[in-house]
C-alpha cells in the first residue's frame, strides 16, 4: 500500500501563501496551519484530499524563527474535523528547499502531541511540510496496535487548472535513471520534467482506436507505471483501427493485446515496468479502484456511464482526466466533415457533463439499462444517436492531442496560456484553442475532493479484489471518537489531551507546547 | 409548496413548482409506474398549434435527480402520435381520459443549456415534439 496527498488548487494556493509569507519577504521565519483532508481509497494507494486550510487567527500561534500553536488553535482545527467528518492535516513550513526529513521535534509533536486527538475523527493524523521553495512532503500517523506508525507518502499532487504540481518522495520514488535511449526525450524538456514524467502512474480507460495509440505513445515518453483497464475482446470490424492488433488477435481481450505491446515498446528500464491490466469495465469496483491509484488519467470510452464514473474521478478523486472524441457527419449518406477535441477535466475546469461529453439523457438510460433497448434507441432525438463514424487517421490524430494536453499540463510554464480544451476541425484544417468552467448549478462542483464519499452510482460490486480494498480510514476508532469528543466538551479542549499524555508517563502538553523546528 | 406535493419525490416536487411559477396549474396522478405531474399546454406549433393538451412529466427510468438529470416520458391527452419509435405506455386517469406516455430522452440540447429548468424543457424539448406532429 502506497499513500499520496492531493491538494486542491485553492487549498495549496492559500496554504502556501501563508506558510511561505515570511520567506517571500526575506524572513527566515517557520509558519504553521491546519487544513482537513478526506480519503480517496485505491486499490494500492490511498490519498488524502486537502480542500480546506484553517488559518490561524491572533494569537493562534507563536513566531520565534520557529513557531508553535496555542491549544485553542488545534481544539478548533478538531471541532471543524468532527463538524464536516474530515481527518485533520498539520502543516508547518521548513527555511530549506526540496522533500523535507523531520527533526526530532517535529516527530515528537506530531506523534506525541497531534496524532492522538486526531484519532477523534476516526482518520490519521496528515503531516506535511513545505519547503522554502514549496515543495511539500507529506506523512501519514497510524495508530497500529500500540504504535503511532508513520507512513511516509510516495507524492504530493496540486492539480490546478493551468499546470500539473507534482513533488515526489525520491526516497520512495527514485528518479529513474537516464537512459540513452530517452536521449532526444531528455534532451527536449530537460531531466527534471522528464523524471516528474516517468513516475506518474498514468490510466488509460479503453483500450480501443484512441487508447491503443495513447498507451504506445505513453510507454514510448518513458513513463513506466501504467494501468489499463477494458472489458471488450478484439473484433475483425476494429482492424481498421487498432495500432496493435492483426487478424491472429481477433477474439483477444484488447487489454491483453495493448499490454503485451506495451511491454515490447516501453522505453522505461525493464526492471522499473509496472503494467497493471484490469479486464472489466471501469464501473465495475475492482477497475474503478485501479483507476483511483493513477495520477493522470486517459479517457478513450464511448459510452456515457464510463465518462461519468471518470468525471467522479477527477472532481471527487481530484485525478485529472484527459478525455476526448471524434465526431463525423454524413449528409445524404456521403461524408460531410469531422472534428475531433481533447480536454482536460480537473476542478476548475468544465466536467464531461458541462463540456458536452457526457449526456445526461443518454447516461439516464444506460443506466437504467434500456440503452440495448431498439424502441428506446429509436426513440433518440437526432443529434442523440450513436454515430460511431471513425477511421484510423482521424485517431491517431485525437491520441496525439489527448497526450500532448498530458504533456503540456505537466510542463507549462507561469506565462502560457491554458489549453484545457482544444477542437480540430477537419474541413477548415484550424485548430482552436478553449477554456470555460462548469455551470453555476453542476452538481460536480459539490463533490470536488470528496473522495470516498462520493463514488458513481453505478459502481458495480466487483469481483474478489474488491473485498480486500479497504477504506482509507484504515482502522476507525469509535471508541476513542466519543472518549475525544467528550474531551473537547467536557474539559475545554486540548487541556485533556495533556492529561492524557501524563497518565501516559510523558511530559505534558504545556511543556512540549507543540515546538515546530526545522529539519536538519 | 402545494400541499399535494408533499408526497412527490423531491425531483417531482421540483418540476411541479417551476411549472407553477410559469403560470401553470399543476395535479399529480399516481400511476403504478410512478406520479406524474400534468398540466395544461397550449400547443405552439405543428398541426395542433394554439389548441390545448393535457401534458404530464414524470421521472420514469430516469436514473438521476431533476434539473441534472431531464424528465425522460411525455405523457398526452387525448393520445397523439409523432410518428417515432420509442417507448409507448397507454392508460385511462380517474376520469377515464384517454393518456398516452411516450419515451422522447431530451438528448445532448438538455446538457448544452445555459440553465437547466422548465422553461427551457417546454421551449425546447415540448416544442420539438409538438413540431414533428
Amino acid at each position: 500500500m502506497t499513500f499520496d496527498v492531493a491538494f486542491t488548487a485553492n487549498a495549496a494556493a492559500q496554504a502556501a501563501e501563508h506558510l511561505l509569507a515570511h520567506y517571500d519577504h526575506g524572513n527566515d521565519q517557520e509558519d504553521l496551519c491546519f487544513g482537513l483532508w478526506r480519503p480517496s481509497s485505491g486499490a494500492t494507494r490511498k490519498t488524502a484530499l486537502i480542500s480546506e486550510i484553517i488559518l490561524p487567527e491572533p494569537g493562534d500561534r507563536n513566531l520565534h524563527g520557529n513557531v508553535s500553536f496555542e491549544p485553542s488553535y488545534h481544539g478548533r482545527a478538531i471541532e471543524l474535523a468532527l463538524e464536516r467528518q474530515t481527518g485533520l492535516a498539520f502543516m508547518h513550513s521548513h527555511p530549506t528547499p526540496g522533500w523535507q526529513a523531520l527533526s526530532h521535534v517535529d516527530k515528537l509533536t506530531e506523534r506525541e502531541v497531534l496524532a492522538y486527538p486526531a484519532m477523534a475523527t476516526g482518520l490519521p493524523l496528515l503531516g506535511l511540510t513545505a519547503g522554502s521553495d514549496g515543495y511539500w512532503s507529506a506523512r501519514l500517523w497510524e495508530k497500529q496496535g500500540r504504535e503511532m506508525v508513520r507512513h511516509d507518502c510516495s507524492k504530493v499532487r496540486v492539480p490546478t487548472p493551468s499546470r500539473y504540481w507534482l513533488y515526489y518522495n525520491d526516497r520512495l520514488m527514485p528518479p529513474p535513471r537516464r537512459r540513452d535511449i530517452l536521449r532526444r526525450t531528455y534532451d527536449t524538456w530537460g531531466t527534471e520534467l522528464q523524471n516528474d514524467i516517468a513516475r506518474l502512474r498514468v490510466g488509460i480507460v479503453g483500450l480501443g482506436s484512441v487508447g491503443s495509440i495513447v498507451a504506445e505513445t505513453v510507454a514510448r515518453v518513458g513513463v513506466a507505471r501504467i494501468t489499463l483497464i477494458d472489458h471488450d475482446e478484439v473484433e475483425l470490424h476494429n482492424l481498421d483501427r487498432l495500432l496493435y492488433a492483426s487478424q491472429c488477435d481477433v477474439g483477444r481481450k484488447k487489454v491483453d493485446v495493448a499490454a503485451q505491446r506495451v511491454r515490447q515498446h516501453a522505453t522505461a528500464e525493464a526492471s522499473d515496468l509496472d503494467i497493471a491490466v484490469y479486464r472489466a469495465r471501469i464501473q465495475q469496483e475492482a477497475a474503478y479502484r485501479a483507476a483511483l491509484d493513477c495520477d493522470v488519467l486517459f479517457s478513450c470510452v464511448d459510452n456515457a456511464a464510463a465518462r461519468d464514473a471518470l468525471n467522479y474521478a477527477a472532481l471527487a478523486h481530484l485525478i485529472p482526466v484527459i478525455d476526448g472524441g471524434v465526431f463525423a457527419e454524413l449528409l445524404d449518406d456521403r461524408f460531410h466533415a469531422a472534428q475531433w477535441k481533447a480536454h482536460l477535466v480537473t476542478p476548475g475546469t468544465r466536467c464531461l457533463r458541462c463540456v458536452g461529453q457526457v449526456d445526461t439523457s443518454r447516461l439516464s438510460t444506460e443506466r437504467a439499462g434500456l440503452f440495448e433497448d431498439e424502441t428506446y434507441i429509436g426513440g433518440l432525438p437526432p443529434d442523440a444517436r450513436d454515430a460511431h463514424l471513425n477511421v484510423f487517421p482521424f485517431c491517431l490524430s485525437v491520441a496525439s492531442m489527448e497526450v500532448n494536453l498530458m504533456l503540456r499540463y505537466c510542463i507549462a510554464l507561469d506565462w502560457w496560456p491554458r489549453g484545457q480544451e482544444q477542437e480540430y476541425q477537419f474541413v477548415d484544417g484550424t485548430l482552436t484553442r478553449n477554456e470555460g468552467a462548469c455551470r453555476p448549478q453542476c452538481e460536480f462542483n459539490q463533490r470536488i475532493a470528496l473522495g470516498d464519499s462520493e463514488l458513481p452510482p453505478d459502481l458495480q460490486r466487483g469481483d474478489g479484489q474488491v473485498s480486500q480494498v479497504r477504506q482509507l480510514g484504515l482502522v476507525r476508532y469509535p471508541l476513542q471518537a466519543r472518549v475525544w469528543r467528550s474531551c473537547l466538551r467536557g474539559c475545554g479542549g486540548v487541556a485533556a489531551w495533556g492529561r492524557r499524555v501524563a497518565v501516559r508517563g510523558w511530559r505534558p502538553l504545556e511543556q512540549v507546547r507543540a515546538r515546530v523546528t526545522r529539519a536538519r | 409548496m402545494n400541499e399535494i406535493d408533499t408526497a412527490l419525490t423531491p425531483s417531482l416536487q421540483r418540476i411541479a413548482g417551476e411549472l407553477r411559477l410559469l403560470g401553470y396549474t399543476t395535479d399529480v396522478f399516481e400511476h403504478e409506474r410512478g406520479p406524474v405531474v400534468r398540466f395544461d399546454y397550449r400547443v405552439e406549433t405543428g398541426t395542433h398549434e394554439g389548441e390545448i393538451f393535457k401534458m404530464g412529466v414524470c421521472m420514469w427510468d430516469v436514473t438521476g435527480e431533476y434539473p441534472e438529470f431531464a424528465p425522460h416520458w411525455l405523457h398526452v391527452s387525448p393520445p397523439v402520435d409523432d410518428h417515432l419509435a420509442g417507448g409507448l405506455v397507454t392508460y385511462a386517469d380517474l376520469h377515464g381520459r384517454e393518456w398516452c406516455a411516450r419515451s422522447r430522452i431530451v438528448g445532448p440540447l438538455w446538457d448544452d443549456l445555459p440553465e437547466k429548468s422548465m422553461a427551457h424543457y417546454l421551449t425546447e424539448h415540448v416544442r420539438r415534439f409538438w413540431a414533428g406532429i
